[in-house]
């Protein structure tokens, strides 16, 4: 049994403008101590995903059906005092901004010791070295000075791993990570990855979401692309950034820049996200598609499995094998009785020295 | 359709670079972790408003006027509790409330600095004395007023929907009436005494803490620290109490200490119409009520010293109340705030 299990998740908020389906139909899962990625633009649905995940949206949105379940407990049912040792005991969150993320009024020691005081019995001194032990695990120097001192005196990056220790503090066994890394620069943003590599090593889940690419390729077991609200594209990470199978996918690894690159202009995915409270019919992707066909103004693809002989990671992805092959995309392309008679025209090209490309990619 | 998103991508590797990409990484962390590790001093953001007080000198002058007011006040007579004297000094040389110490209506003298009465009172005495009703309701009714206004209006913010529609109504209907009108209401339906004109301005006193930390609580309440304290699992009630109200109070402070001279004030005008304390006791309005004859016959001390001494403590109070104010404003403070390092 995975830890989490997402099925058909529902979310949309009511808005003046109408009804905005923020998730529509998403489902995946995740395993004790595996890494996934979720990408995708913004407005995608990735922070709503993760809010929902603790049932901490507020008005005007609701999840209006399907079931996430956690360690095989349903958490849209729970009642509110189980929920809350679930917050923080067992999924810890880190927000993307840490500096607006933490009370400025407490010192941070304080406020880990708080998050050590909600989930265990420890009181008084002993939260408070826990707390400290905490810092130190996060690898801030110098702990117990640290502990006494107000957010406003943390950089960007030591901020965040204070986030990181609040939310270990309940020693949970999933990590959302909604954003972690942007708004630091990528020195501390490497290092704030190696941290949770390193955590994510004490089979602790991770859940990352994230619009990086590269973050994504580097850190991830499982990657899931989101478009519109919809899981587009799910897959191993090294089959997602080799094998493409869904256009949206295609188009957002065109859309890097790399070193040496000779193109005055980066490529783009033309047009941007649909009004998510009026989608286009059939695929939601379909205005913005190049391969897009009459087919698929007509019909919603499911998320189907693609054929396809892994070549790399097969048996990283054997382990959390799916019933149904463990890399799919939402085009009709992949679907057999579809009317879709053209054919996805992209490959991705690896330069020659491919071992070294092996290893980056690698996580 | 033979577009091709891929065309012309990839990898580059830049050569005879990477080399000392591992120790320059090391020290580059180190680098970081030692400028980290220099601690700063650390206050706290109530000393770092006191910093900011102490600089102000019209409130901190202010200040020391309402502390000798005090003292004064304190140590105008003896007091007893419980038969026991806890306060043996007395600075007032006469009984406030004793008559015919001396002719009635003597002009300051020596011996009598602020002259005589009507009822040959002292007025030095009942001046220094008076002092303790006039600060004290202004004190006790204004932190009623908190102790009723802050939960009231936290909760209503905090919680919303039919809560926050309750509070806030009565609140609106509270609005309508002016201040004073309903204090004289109050006072005229529950009668006089100095807890009943306590409650009376305590009952039109809190609305205005309710509402201002309900609007300051709606926007904290949005932040992401309180999201991040409810994805930790912590109680509402918890979040409402450490995280939202400490980060909301700051303008109710302020609103408040302003509101001590409103109060005073208020209390005064209650006295001089004769709805405060009961007639003769040596509240300043009280005394300026009794007096108001006199300013026709040309007794002027009669009047003029409780009034100045009205005046005194609302303009030193709003002098403190300014200074808190700009102390606990944050926009006065934004070379303090960190901008994002950039490494």
């Amino acid at each position: 049994m995975a830890l989490l299990e997402v099925e058909d998740l529902d979310v949309r908020f009511y808005t003046e403008e109408g009804v905005v389906q923020a998730v529509d139909g998403l489902s995946y899962t995740l395993d004790r101590g595996e890494r996934l990625g979720v990408v995708g633009e913004s407005g995608a649905g990735k922070t709503v995903t993760a809010l929902a995940l603790l049932d901490l949206l507020d008005r005007p949105g609701r999840i209006e059906g399907g079931s996430i379940r956690f360690d095989g407990e349903e958490v849209l049912d729970a009642p509110a005092e189980r929920l809350r040792r679930l917050r923080g005991g067992e999924i810890g969150m880190v927000f993307q901004d840490p500096e607006t993320a933490l009370n400025p009024v407490y010192t941070v020691g304080e406020q880990v010791a708080e998050a050590v005081r909600v989930h265990t019995d420890r009181e008084g001194a002993a939260a408070h070295d826990r707390a400290v032990a905490l810092l130190d695990r996060v690898g801030i120097p110098d702990p117990a000075t640290r502990a006494t001192q107000y957010p406003h005196e943390f950089s960007g990056g030591m901020a965040q791993r204070v986030v990181v220790a609040m939310a270990l503090a309940g020693d949970p066994d999933l990590l959302i990570a909604d954003e972690p890394t942007t708004g630091l620069d990528v020195t501390i943003e490497a290092q704030l990855l190696d941290l949770l590599d390193d955590l994510a090593a004490d089979d602790l889940a991770v859940q990352l979401v994230s619009h990086d690419l590269g973050v994504v390729a580097g850190f991830c077991d499982r990657v899931l692309v989101m478009y519109a609200g919809q899981a587009v594209e799910r897959a191993p990470v090294d089959d997602l950034f080799y094998h493409p199978k869904h256009p949206y996918t295609a188009g957002l690894l065109s859309a890097i820049p790399r070193i040496g690159d000779d193109r005055d202009r980066l490529a783009t995915i033309p047009g941007t996200t649909p009004d998510l409270a009026s989608p286009p019919p059939g695929c939601r992707f379909h205005p913005r598609c190049p391969y897009a066909e009459d087919a698929c103004t007509k019909r919603d693809p499911p998320l189907a499995g693609v054929d396809e002989v892994q070549p790399t990671g097969a048996s990283v992805a054997g382990d959390i094998a799916d019933d149904a092959g463990d890399h799919r995309a939402a085009c009709l392309a992949y679907v057999d009785d579809a009317d879709f008679d053209g054919a996805l025209e992209f490959a991705v090209e690896v330069a020659a020295d491919a071992t070294e490309d092996d290893e980056e990619a690698d996580p | 359709m033979s577009r091709n998103p891929l065309d012309g991508r990839g990898r580059l590797r830049v050569r005879g670079f990477g080399s000392h990409e591992a120790d320059d990484d090391a020290s580059a962390g180190t680098a970081t972790v030692d400028a980290d590790a220099t601690p700063s001093p650390t206050t706290d953001r109530w000393r770092r408003a006191w910093a900011r007080f102490r600089r102000d000198r019209a409130a901190v002058a202010g200040l020391a006027v309402i502390a000798v007011m005090t003292l004064l006040a304190v140590f105008a007579r003896p007091i007893e509790v419980g038969g026991v004297v806890v306060q043996p000094v007395a600075l007032a040389p006469y009984d406030p409330s004793a008559s015919g110490i001396a002719p009635a209506y003597r002009p300051p003298s020596l011996a009598h600095p602020f002259g005589t009465d009507w009822a040959g009172r002292d007025v030095f005495s009942r001046v220094l004395y008076g002092g303790r009703y006039s600060l004290s309701i202004g004190v006790i009714a204004v932190g009623l007023a908190l102790l009723v206004g802050v939960p009231l209006g936290a909760v209503a913010g905090y919680a919303g929907g039919w809560v926050d529609e309750t509070v806030m109504r009565l609140v609106d209907v509270l609005y309508a009436f002016p201040f004073l009108v309903l204090a004289i209401a109050l006072v005229a339906v529950f009668g006089q005494g100095f807890w009943k004109l306590v409650g009376a301005l305590v009952a039109v006193g809190w609305i205005s803490y309710a509402r201002l930390i309900r609007g300051e609580v709606l926007s904290v309440s949005e932040r992401d620290y309180v999201l991040a304290a409810r994805a930790l699992g912590a109680s509402d009630g918890r979040i409402l109490r450490r995280h939202v109200v400490p980060n909301a109070i700051a303008p109710v402070i302020v609103q408040a200490t302003l509101n001590v001279g409103t109060v005073v004030l208020s209390a005064a005008a209650l006295g001089f119409l004769g709805l405060g304390l009961e007639p003769g006791t040596a509240e300043w309005g009280s005394m300026l009520s009794a007096g108001r004859d006199t300013l026709v016959g040309g007794e002027w001390w009669v009047t003029v010293f409780p009034g100045l001494a009205i005046f005194l403590f609302v303009l030193s109070i709003n002098l403190v109340g300014d200074g808190v104010r700009d102390a606990l404003d944050p926009d006065a403070d934004t070379d303090r705030y960190r901008t994002r390092e950039a490494r």
